[in-house]
């Protein structure tokens, strides 16, 4: 017969056996969320690095297109202010072709008058200078209007990659948010934070390929 | 199974980093599905058709990966059957393009379905509202919105500046003759303390009466050939512009839209203008070809001007584009010396008769027809959500601006409309949309619908016509009436209208 004495130790080695394969059971499920949340954040973290890349690229792609329609829009403006003060010097040279018509008119003189030699080849000069204003300020018309359609165009060009951008922004945050319910699953323990995040990081995966199909 | 589940999402994740590598390749959106193909029908000719896909459709078509494949009709009735057809035999048509006075003969026929039932609910009332209200009421039936908004077109008037100042200048020697000629129609003459306005801008039927005799009678040393000749052009015959002309000389005299029909051919505004019209035909004041049985369109008239051989007539703003020309880099040339185009309302409404205080018995405000284009979506339009937004994109501003600034239209985006003279920088385009302005601020409306609906087109060009051809010409008020009284509209001419055609600059 065992003394009491025995049975006391007997129940003490049982429950030290007992505690250590709880421990080791405990140290088990704690490795095996370990390896689990590491293999998550490290394909998290890839996907991330991924989506920060492309997210740049978008967003390089928007803003180089909006430049390209504020210099289009720039050199308009500026062509425009060309037209301007040709078109000033237009109607100083019409002022003065209207005052030698008027004069000869005053005078009850036409053009074909030999006294009228000095003024008919002025109005020539005049209206020839005019003819030219014309031809010249219609090109600088067309090369606006090119300008103005490729501003046009170029704006239109940036709303896909800045639609993208905002879509790859959301997912880039959202896969943040769970490698940081990640890394609290870690110090807690809590399985649930595992699903929680490993679920958040899938919905940033889904929003940020939205960014590549813009679905939505 | 969670062990299956892990490992499934192990993959998912590794195949989502290796579809972002792939992504960081070509970031570009994809254009996996398969294209579709649309066909949207046009009332263009191959220019114009041309140039919509080019700089229109193909970024659209890039962007939503559809095929087009646009139907140019040259006439807004052939545009009607096509769209007609649709109805049985779809064949893929996603948008029409219709004008208003057809509009209600489309939406009796069953052939569309509102564009009220296609657009979002939450997009259709701000996308309403960047149009001009009264393109958006045009296109409501019944309070529902069936159409968009395309374009605008009003007939002002278009006139050669050297020949305008010629006739200021020197008409008063004419003084007499005119007063002959008129006295011979009114029992008097001028009205009293008459005297030209200097500009179009505010001429009457007097004032247009002066010009023509004018012209008629002196050298024009402004025209391709300078001998005296007529000098002025309308649309006559039976075509839409010939109609518009003819009513909207009508309304400018006065006439209300219940004033429109058979037992009213008499009405005092309609005598007032078969009577000015008449006196035009005894003096041979208009040019030859607007005499001729067969009449002369816009066309005609728009080739007329281009080559001074005329200067004044009435034109609308796609023509006046192609008149003067310029309007964009692949634009045909336009008239030579178009420096001398200018613009103005149509002539105020006057009556030849005048009271014994010599003023004109019955005067009314310069008056045009209107014409709105709209987008329309047939019944059996392939992809209806695609077609709404087809339509958003075709009149967004930027486009709607290119399309107005090198095709010619009136604006009927309200911001456009507002920044006009901003937007349109040229000086003659400008001019021509301050004329075209003022027109919209002094009279214009739409062609009332018995006109269409009981044919009275054809009835009133056969009066026309029956005044106008008797022997002689009646030119006082008492002749053109007994003349309008031995008219029976029974016999009015039965041939068909002979439909407005694609816009002159476009052929």
């Amino acid at each position: 017969m065992d003394t009491e004495e025995t049975q006391l130790l007997r129940a003490e080695v049982a429950l030290q056996k007992h505690e250590a394969e709880t421990r080791e059971e405990k140290e088990r499920t704690s490795d095996e969320l370990k390896n689990r949340v590491s293999v998550a954040a490290i394909i998290l973290t890839t996907a991330l690095s991924f989506i920060g890349q492309v997210k740049g690229d978008r967003n390089d792609a928007a803003h180089s297109a909006t430049a390209s329609a504020e210099a289009a829009r720039r050199q308009a403006a500026e062509l425009w202010a060309y037209y301007q003060t040709k078109v000033a010097e237009k109607t100083s040279l019409e002022i003065a072709r209207d005052r030698v018509r008027l004069d000869l008119s005053r005078r009850g003189l036409s053009r074909s008058d030999p006294e009228a030699r000095l003024d008919a080849l002025k109005l020539g000069t005049y209206e020839e200078r005019l003819r030219d204003f014309d031809s010249e300020t219609g090109r600088v018309y067309f090369h606006v209007q090119d300008l103005e359609k490729r501003e046009d165009v170029k704006l239109r060009e940036s709303i896909e990659p800045a639609r993208a951008e905002v879509r790859y922004e959301l997912g880039g945050k959202l896969i943040t948010l769970a490698l940081i319910l990640l890394s609290v699953t870690i110090l807690s323990n809590k399985r649930w934070l595992l699903w929680a995040g490993i679920s958040l990081g899938c919905i940033g995966v889904l929003v940020a390929l939205d960014g590549y199909f813009l679905f939505l | 199974m969670r062990a299956l589940l892990l490992r499934l999402l192990l993959l998912a994740g590794i195949g989502v980093n290796v579809a972002f590598l792939l992504i960081n390749l070509k970031p570009d959106r994809p254009h996996f599905g398969a294209r579709r193909k649309a066909r949207v029908v046009l009332r263009a000719g191959p220019a114009r058709a041309q140039w919509v896909k080019e700089n229109l459709l193909s970024e659209f078509a890039a962007a939503h990966d559809v095929d087009f494949e646009l139907i140019s009709a040259k006439t807004f009735e052939e545009v009607l059957s096509i769209v007609e057809a649709e109805k049985d035999h779809p064949t893929g048509i996603l948008l029409a393009d219709i004008n208003d006075e057809l509009s209600d003969d489309l939406h009796r026929s069953g052939a569309l379905r509102p564009i009220a039932d296609i657009a979002p609910p939450d997009e259709l009332g701000p996308a309403l509202a960047e149009y001009v209200p009264e393109a958006v009421e045009r296109g409501r039936i019944d309070g529902k919105v069936w159409y968009l908004p395309k374009r605008a077109l009003i007939d002002i008037a278009i006139y050669l500046k050297p020949a305008v100042e010629d006739l200021v200048l020197h008409w008063e020697k004419d003084r007499p003759a005119i007063q002959e000629a008129l006295k011979e129609a009114n029992g008097v003459g001028l009205p009293r303390g008459y005297d030209l306005s200097k500009t179009p801008d505010g001429w009457d039927w007097f004032d247009l009466f002066v010009a023509g005799w004018y012209w008629a009678h002196h050298p024009a040393p402004w025209a391709d050939s300078p001998g005296p000749a007529p000098r002025i052009a309308l649309r006559t015959g039976l075509n839409e512009d010939a109609l518009n002309d003819m009513f909207g000389t009508f309304f400018s005299h006065g006439l209300k839209e219940e004033d429109v029909g058979i037992g009213k051919l008499d009405a005092p505004p309609v005598l007032d203008t078969l009577q000015w019209r008449a006196l035009f035909r005894r003096h041979h004041l208009l040019d030859p070809a607007c005499e001729k049985p067969e009449g002369i369109d816009a066309f005609g008239v728009n080739d007329l001007i281009k080559s001074r051989k005329v200067a004044w007539a009435p034109i609308n703003q796609s023509d006046s584009l192609w008149v003067h020309g310029g309007s964009r880099r692949d634009a045909e040339p336009g008239m030579v010396g178009a420096t001398d185009i200018d613009w103005a309302t149509m002539p105020e409404g006057s009556s030849l008769e005048l009271l014994e205080s010599g003023e004109p018995a019955r005067k009314g405000p310069s008056f045009s027809l209107e014409e709105v284009h709209f987008w329309a979506v047939p019944i059996h339009s392939p992809h209806p959500a695609l077609a709404w937004e087809l339509a958003r994109f075709l009149t967004q501003r930027g486009l709607h601006q290119r399309e107005t600034e090198a095709q010619g239209l009136f604006p009927v985006r309200r911001d456009i409309a507002d920044e006009y003279p901003i937007l349109f920088r040229l000086d003659w385009m400008q001019r021509m949309l301050d004329a075209s302005y003022r027109q919209a601020q002094e009279g214009t409306g739409d062609m009332p619908d018995a006109v269409n609906s009981q044919q009275l087109d054809k009835v009133y060009a056969a009066l026309r016509e029956h005044v106008l051809n008797q022997k002689p010409v009646p030119v006082t008020l008492d002749g053109v009436r007994r003349a309008v009284a031995s008219f029976t509209p029974d016999k009015a001419a039965t041939g068909a209208k002979a439909p407005k055609p694609e816009a002159a600059h476009a052929r």
